[in-house]
């Protein structure tokens, strides 16, 4: 692959980066209510606020505030969380590796299963298999998630199959087996929302790669059905699915708050919600900036990864 | 005698659909020999291409062949399992198909393509696999073959493409290669050189070949026997100078004598076989052609008999025809010439239409370009364009693909904005100028009617939608009145007002496109390759539709194709485009005669004509069309010129000059261009 392309994927990502952290830092500001407000309550003197205003610069124009907190931020300081009254940094990092981890094995397990059932229900499309596999990721999406969960909760947790924790946390580095132990349902309540995802969008895409000229021309070069299969259709098939994989990575890191809630995961899905209920703005910011650094940073090995799968790409730029 | 490669025994192959059993093909008995050249010839929907896949063990999952067998090498194929039937394919029979854009994988490089199916069936290793790939690309001429093997499809041309195709076909040493249309995607040009590689490969290697095309003047050129297939029989098989002189059925005859031809007096509307390929579900009884022939008579519903007529080179010719060799009239009416007049009888001098300095560029900056202001690169799609067209006249303009012809089309009915120069329609200067009434006077036919029909309106929405938005008619009963004479205008039945495109066929569905167009009775059509996706037996009465329309309603064409015949046939004037430069315009004989510019020369000769044998030498153009973005300085045409040139070509671009409205844009002596040996002989030009 070109290093151009590379680096100019890269410049593209650090731009939309930009773009979002103004957007984020302008909503924030917009949100109604004072900080200083929230900070000192409702019964502090106007003289309280104004000199917490100086002193936090809430009196500053919006680009110098922009600027001093961008500048925070390059340099890993995020800042004071408001109501826990305690840098936001180590927090954030604590649960931003609780996230990846969850969205780790979600992500890697959906991929084994999702991808080969999507191959397998585009080459049998239209019997009773396909239509098996289909309805039954159907019901997995359709299902609210914390009706999933509640339901291998019961099932697997409870009183008669006692098999895994229903939920809380025990860290990696404490103890291997626990810590997985206390993954399993979060993750595998993870993979029955999104098989459907990646299953359906290799299916379709397959059925439309097996449908070209090149793999009729491959067939009909004498090649095996597997070679056919696996090294002409399936690389070809593979870059819908590809952007479907890193929208949900993104969606694994920040917007999985009910499975994290029913699991009582502290995972950053939840931090963001508990900023938002405690009007915490500094938190508030540096969550949501993380979870697009997070999108931003996916959807660029994303289109590294086109670039590996079709020539095409790699040499236009 | 040689014995058959491949051979059809009383093949019958059906499909299943939701509508019934499409029965393709039907009781299709034929033999292609060791080496010979053998072309299949019909119409699209005859079940020529489902011969050609079952004929490597490839139909699609609704397909069954229904009775007979298929043999080759005298094994039965038909009932030859996976590994079989890939041995077969991977080693015994090659084929090309007709798009080589698509057919190649774009993930991978050619060098993999071509290997892959070698190594898998023959077990030797990859250095083996591409010594031998290299060496085919040689054997074919390929210019850099090393570098070839290391791109990926979409950083060669289609040309070339297409070559590759067959190296990889002939790459196994296959007894067979089965071709399906392999030229219809490609250049007049291109497709010279191809057919040149076929002949070259054929006298070089013992291979023989399986042509499927509609192309007679192909036929004429590469077949040594002919067989027709008309709705999925086979109605007449013999050797090409039998199936060229002498044709027997009338279904072959009447398809010879509609195509248009460079031979054919253009005073002469072409032939075209009335009626439509039947369906294929509920075949009547008997002959299939009986409904669409004049000669059919009553012993025409029972089944015709093989019959076998003696031919001058002892030749085996067959003819499925209960009247075969009757006598049959081609003759058709006369086209008179469109004079335009004003409402005092004086024949219009002024034109129509009028472009001058035409220029379109397409820029584009990259960010990075802007950032360091760099110029932003241009392709240059029209550059300095002029001609004009007066009323009731047929502009034809022709050129290969990329060349410049549709972005002038687009640019005259201003969808894009031109980047220079001027359009002066009835004298007023339009090229800026957006309006109701313009877009009534200028329209447009489209080349596929299947993507410019809405699929989902029946016709009666798309011929009422222009009549409401130019505000001719309103109100139900007023539009349906317009649209049953507007499908009256175009010859087809008032019952189909509300059908959907899809339940008509390709020239009904391009008359329904015209019908469109002649809605708002504009003075002036841009036909963008009207003919190009429709059968040859359609060409011609779409050709003589638009020109009746043209006498009735004075309008005038600009007619872009690549298809010089059917240019020639219809056009008054031509202009001949190259790397968007006009290089020739003139009237259609000064065209086709000396003054040639050598771009127009070597066009007109890469045609192949229906006939044994050819009776012109083809000029071969070396090298690739250069890419519009970075033309050569100087004559554009410059690096592909055969004839010697002078210092001027490579600094100066050429002025069109113009000698009694014929127009060459080229440096050379117009004395020198003149004594030009014609393409065609005299008596072909009538």
């Amino acid at each position: 692959m070109s290093p151009v392309y590379i680096l100019k994927r890269f410049c593209f990502m650090l731009v939309t980066l930009f773009c979002i952290s103004i957007i984020i830092f302008a909503i924030t500001m917009v949100l109604p209510g004072n900080l200083a407000q929230v900070i000192l309550g409702e019964f502090a003197t106007d003289d309280a606020l104004r000199a917490l205003e100086e002193q936090m610069g809430l009196n500053l124009p919006f680009y110098e505030q922009y600027g001093r907190w961008i500048w925070g931020v390059l340099h890993g300081n995020f800042g004071h969380a408001l109501s826990m009254d305690q840098p936001i940094l180590p927090l954030l990092l604590f649960r931003l590796k609780n996230s990846a981890i969850l969205a780790a094995f979600s992500i890697v397990i959906v991929t084994i299963i999702a991808i080969p059932l999507g191959v397998f229900a585009a080459l049998r499309r239209n019997s009773a298999v396909d239509r098996i596999i289909q309805v039954s990721s159907y019901i997995g999406i359709s299902v609210p998630e914390f009706a999933t969960g509640s339901l291998l909760i019961i099932a697997l947790a409870g009183p008669v199959l006692n098999l895994f924790p229903s939920a809380g946390y025990v860290p990696f580095s404490e103890d291997v087996p626990k810590a997985l132990s206390h993954i399993v349902l979060p993750v595998m309540t993870l993979v029955i929302v999104l098989i459907a995802h990646i299953m359906r969008q290799t299916r379709s895409e397959m059925i439309h790669v097996m449908q070209s000229d090149y793999v009729r021309s491959a067939r009909l070069r004498g090649l095996s059905n597997t070679m056919v299969v696996f090294k002409h259709a399936l690389r070809n098939a593979l870059m819908p699915t590809i952007t479907v994989l890193a929208l949900d990575v993104g969606y694994l890191i920040g917007s999985v708050v009910v499975i994290e809630e029913v699991f009582a995961y502290p995972g950053i899905g939840r931090l963001i919600v508990y900023a938002v209920t405690s009007r915490d703005v500094p938190l508030l910011q540096a969550t949501v900036l993380t979870v697009a650094c997070v999108y931003c940073l996916v959807n660029f090995l994303a289109d590294l990864a086109y670039g590996l799968v079709n020539p095409r790409i790699r040499y236009h730029s | 005698m040689a014995g058959p490669i491949l051979s059809l025994d009383d093949v019958s192959i059906s499909f299943k659909t939701i509508n019934g059993k499409v029965r393709a093909v039907r009781h299709v008995s034929l033999e292609v020999r060791r080496g010979e050249c053998y072309a299949l010839i019909g119409e699209s929907g005859s079940g020529k291409s489902t011969l050609a896949f079952a004929s490597m063990g490839y139909l699609p999952a609704n397909g069954s062949i229904d009775s007979g067998r298929i043999l080759f090498n005298g094994e039965d194929i038909t009932g030859y399992n996976h590994a079989q039937l890939e041995k077969l394919r991977g080693k015994h029979v090659g084929m090309v198909f007709q798009n080589p854009h698509t057919a190649a994988n774009p993930c991978y490089t050619i060098g993999e393509q071509l290997t892959e199916g070698i190594i898998y069936h023959e077990g030797i290793s990859r250095a083996e696999a591409e010594e031998r790939a290299l060496a085919m690309l040689e054997a074919i001429n390929i210019p850099d073959p090393k570098r070839i093997l290391e791109r990926y499809p979409h950083q060669i041309s289609g040309g070339q493409k297409q070559r590759i195709t067959i190296a990889q076909a002939l790459l196994s040493h296959p007894d067979l290669i089965i071709m399906d249309e392999p030229t219809t995607a490609l250049d007049v040009t291109t497709e010279i050189q191809f057919l040149r590689l076929l002949e070259d490969i054929r006298s070089r290697m013992d291979v023989a070949i399986l042509y499927i095309t509609h192309d007679m003047g192909i036929v004429a050129r590469l077949a040594d026997r002919v067989g027709v297939i008309y709705a999925g029989s086979l109605v007449e098989e013999g050797s090409r100078e039998t199936m060229f002189r002498h044709p027997a059925h009338p279904y072959t005859q009447g398809l010879m004598h509609s195509i248009p031809s460079i031979e054919m007096d253009r005073k002469h509307k072409g032939y075209s076989m009335p009626g439509l390929l039947p369906n294929l579900i509920s075949l009547p009884p008997g002959c299939a052609f009986a409904p669409r022939c004049s000669v059919a008579g009553e012993c025409c519903s029972s089944l015709p008999e093989v019959r076998l007529i003696p031919s001058e080179d002892g030749v085996e010719h067959r003819v499925f025809c209960h009247h075969a060799g009757a006598p049959l009239s081609f003759a058709t009416g006369t086209v008179e010439e469109c004079v335009c007049h004003d409402e005092e009888g004086v024949a219009c001098s002024e034109p129509l239409l009028e472009v001058r300095n035409l220029k379109k560029y397409y820029e584009h900056s990259t960010f990075t370009d802007r950032l360091l202001r760099r110029a932003p690169r241009c392709v240059y799609a029209l550059d300095d364009v002029s001609f004009s067209i007066m009323p009731g006249e047929t502009l034809g303009v022709v050129g290969e693909s990329g060349c410049g012809k549709s972005t002038l089309g687009k640019t005259i009915l201003r969808l894009t904005e031109a980047t220079g120069g001027s359009i002066f329609y009835k004298g007023e200067d339009i090229t800026h100028k957006h309006s109701q009434s313009l877009c009534k006077s200028i329209q447009i036919v489209f080349q596929s009617p299947d993507s410019s029909l809405n699929p989902r309106h029946s016709l009666y929405t798309i011929l009422s939608r222009p009549l409401l938005l130019h505000g001719i008619a309103s109100g139900r009963a007023e539009l349906e009145k317009r649209c049953f004479r507007l499908l009256d205008m175009v010859s087809l039945p008032r019952t189909y007002l509300y059908r959907k495109p899809h339940q008509l066929s390709g020239g009904e569905k391009q008359r329904v496109a015209i019908a469109r167009a002649f809605a708002v009775h504009p003075s002036f059509v841009v036909c963008d390759e009207v003919t190009s996706a429709l059968d040859v037996s359609v060409q011609a009465s779409i050709i003589n539709l638009l020109q009746d329309l043209q006498r009735e309603f004075q309008t005038s064409y600009l007619f872009i194709s690549h298809d010089l015949s059917a240019v020639r046939e219809i056009s008054q004037r031509i202009a001949v485009m190259y790397l968007g430069r006009l290089v020739e315009v003139g009237s259609t004989d000064q065209v086709f005669q000396p003054p040639y510019h050598p771009y127009t020369k070597a066009l007109l000769s890469s045609i192949s004509l229906p006939c044994i044998p050819q009776p012109h030498q083809s000029i071969l153009l070396e090298g690739q069309i250069p890419s519009p973005a970075n033309p050569p300085s100087g004559c554009r045409f410059r690096t592909r010129c055969y004839r010697t040139q002078c210092e001027a070509c490579a600094s100066v671009q050429p002025d069109m000059v113009f000698r009694d409205g014929h127009g060459l844009a080229c440096h050379l002596d117009r004395a020198v261009l003149e004594a030009d040996t014609p393409v065609f002989p005299e008596s072909f030009l009538s």
